[in-house]
């Protein structure tokens, strides 16, 4: 998606908006021009992205340890540097599978600091539901963190500053965002894999909403929706520059994502230094084409790889899980046609 | 010295010992100050323990910011007028300034929804400039426009008032109670929550008779304990006063909940817990 004149952007933004509120999944507004917008000096695709696709097929299964094996095998090192886990934490509903499962976080936080880290924090900032002393305390998440002597910032609350975007699919040029994600050496995307009525998928990339300061923009973040949910995404991850996914995959969820779909088991965990990668698995996985789905087949072009041949799969193949998820009735013509 | 007596010195212990050095509070601490656990934290120790810094906040045209070199924060402001009146404080640009600017502001229209059952030509108040309105800056800007309605001139738009009543009326869930902004959302109803129900009733004190306010009541009297949270419960206990409801259990579930608000080191959430269980002014600055 090139980068739109004013006219055009302005134009994009209220269709953008009225599609919103039409719940319609539009693709990246289209243009004639030919220019994107961000610096391709900024940016460097790899050549080849690992995804690890590990097996777990409940949350009995030590995290600690398969995560560690993950790290291991993609080369990652952490030692002496700060670590932010950013986990997809929304709502608690018992029996759902909103979140992302807290033993997994804690497994992560362990992996992490046995590798090293010098810190490790976990961080989110709820869409909506912004009292997180109740989601860490329902969630069991707090217990889990107490227990590892780890901090919980909320990013809704944290101290801001104005950066300016690495690329501007939204016009927005700066955005607030929480110091902590800024001064982290190492930031790491942990989320849920669900369909979403939005968006289509989230998981790796559309968890950076969270990042975005609620005390700033108000709930529901409705200056990423004004501005494009797609358009967003692309914008935060390449302001932001995640270094590592680990997908929640064991049980995951379809239909009405991100709050109203089902939980179904899917029993693994993907794990990539490619976000990008890591998400176009997972959209394989659940049987939507990722070439289809806007943002992805933007990143493709500055943020990562989502074509199968320059995604090396280590661990399980695809095959072992793939499967058909439910999705709106606006996502199904993004089916992988199989 | 009794249970309540020992909570009650934490707390405020807590408050004055995390307060910055300009005399506001951040949401953690050692943050920089912010508006919301400033407004917060001046109400539940009072003007004698916190000689306010409400009064010099930074503003821009009548709109406090959020923190200084931010953006303006309508529910915040909403929240800050309420305590400005109840510590009988006069901000610098005048309290009736950043009251005009707050009757001046509101949410965007949006075109008919196809996607929920709503009514969004209703403009109340959103969280910022340029968004729709939402449940939450709506219900306290509600709230400080009629705690304000009393004084001749205050308020001059009372048409406001009316649109943000049928607003909130309007996005009340089937079952009573609030969500943070729709009540339904692709055919699927959506959950009430007890920290958007107790503060819409407070801001719908003086509206009891409408179906909603009834339903939501009952709602927040059955579920008034089932999120815990210093949050949560502190809302829903000045709730159910305000209502003349029984509190017990709501009090309880906060007392208990304490060590876990101030090991997350929830500023805010610490001030209204004292605020709530002191009940130094019988609620005053919320109870219409």
């Amino acid at each position: 998606m090139p980068r739109l004149s004013s006219r055009e952007r302005d134009r994009s933004m209220r269709l953008s908006r009225r599609d919103f509120v039409a719940a319609l999944a539009l693709p990246l507004v289209a243009s004639a021009c030919s220019r994107r917008p961000y610096r391709r000096s900024d940016f460097s695709l790899p050549q080849r992205s690992v995804v690890e696709l590990l097996p777990a097929s409940s949350y009995d299964v030590d995290f600690s340890d398969l995560i560690g094996r993950g790290l291991d095998d993609l080369g990652v090192t952490v030692r002496g540097r700060r670590v932010l886990l950013k986990p997809n934490m929304v709502e608690y509903e018992p029996g759902t599978a909103i979140n992302t499962n807290p033993l997994v976080v804690a497994g992560a936080v362990a992996a992490f600091l046995r590798a090293g880290a010098a810190e490790v924090v976990v961080a989110e900032g709820p869409g909506h539901r912004r009292d997180t002393e109740y989601l860490l305390t329902r969630t069991g998440l707090h217990d889990h963190l107490r227990d590892h002597g780890v901090r919980f910032v909320d990013l809704n609350e944290d101290e801001v500053e104005y950066v300016a975007l690495k690329s501007n699919f939204t016009g927005l040029d700066k955005l607030a965002l929480p110091v902590s994600v800024l001064r982290s050496d190492f930031v790491v995307s942990m989320p849920k894999l669900k369909t979403h009525h939005w968006a289509g998928m989230t998981a790796g990339m559309k968890n950076f909403f969270g990042t975005v300061p609620g005390a700033v923009y108000g709930w529901p973040k409705n200056v990423l929706h004004a501005h494009g949910i797609d358009n967003s995404i692309l914008d935060l991850n390449a302001t932001i520059r995640p270094q590592l996914a680990i997908v929640d995959a064991v049980t995951a969820m379809e239909g009405d994502g991100p709050i109203m779909g089902r939980p179904r088991h899917a029993g693994f965990i993907a794990m990539s230094q490619d976000v990008v990668a890591a998400d176009a698995t997972c959209c394989r996985v659940i049987g939507l084409d990722p070439e289809r789905l806007p943002y992805l087949a933007e990143a493709r072009h500055f943020l990562g790889n989502i074509d199968a041949p320059r995604i090396e799969q280590r661990g399980e193949r695809i095959d072992r899980y793939a499967t058909v998820f439910d999705v709106v009735d606006a996502f199904k013509p993004y089916r992988l046609a199989r | 010295m009794s249970a309540d007596t020992v909570n009650l010195a934490v707390l405020r212990e807590f408050l004055l010992r995390v307060r910055n050095a300009d005399g506001g509070w951040g949401y953690q601490p050692g943050k920089s100050s912010r508006l919301e656990p400033t407004c917060w934290a001046a109400l539940a120790l009072g003007s004698t323990l916190a000689p306010n810094a409400l009064e010099q906040w930074p503003s821009v045209d009548g709109l406090l910011l959020e923190r200084r070199g931010g953006t303006p924060n309508y529910a915040f402001q909403g929240l800050a007028l309420i305590v400005l009146r109840a510590q009988h404080l006069e901000h610098a640009a005048g309290n009736r300034t950043l009251l005009a600017a707050l009757q001046r502001v509101k949410g965007d229209a949006l075109p008919a929804s196809t996607i929920n059952r709503q009514d969004n030509s209703l403009q109340a108040w959103s969280w910022i400039d340029g968004t729709f309105s939402w449940v939450e800056p709506t219900a306290w800007c509600l709230l400080a426009l009629k705690q304000w309605s009393d004084v001749p001139g205050a308020v001059g738009d009372r048409d406001r008032i009316v649109v943000a009543e049928r607003m909130l009326v309007d996005r009340c869930c089937a079952e009573g109670g609030w969500n943070y902004g729709n009540a339904n959302m692709l055919g699927q109803e959506l959950k009430p929550f007890v920290p958007t129900t107790a503060l819409t009733l407070l801001s719908l004190q003086d509206r009891q008779s409408l179906p909603a306010v009834g339903r939501s009541v009952a709602f927040l009297e059955r579920e008034g304990t089932s999120e815990r949270s210093g949050t949560a419960l502190a809302l829903a206990l000045m709730a159910l006063r305000a209502y003349g409801r029984a509190t017990p259990a709501v009090r309880d579930a906060l007392v208990a909940q304490l060590p876990t608000t101030l090991d997350l080191g929830k500023v805010a959430a610490a001030a209204m817990s004292l605020y709530a269980l002191s009940e130094a002014d019988r609620y005053a600055a919320v109870v219409l």
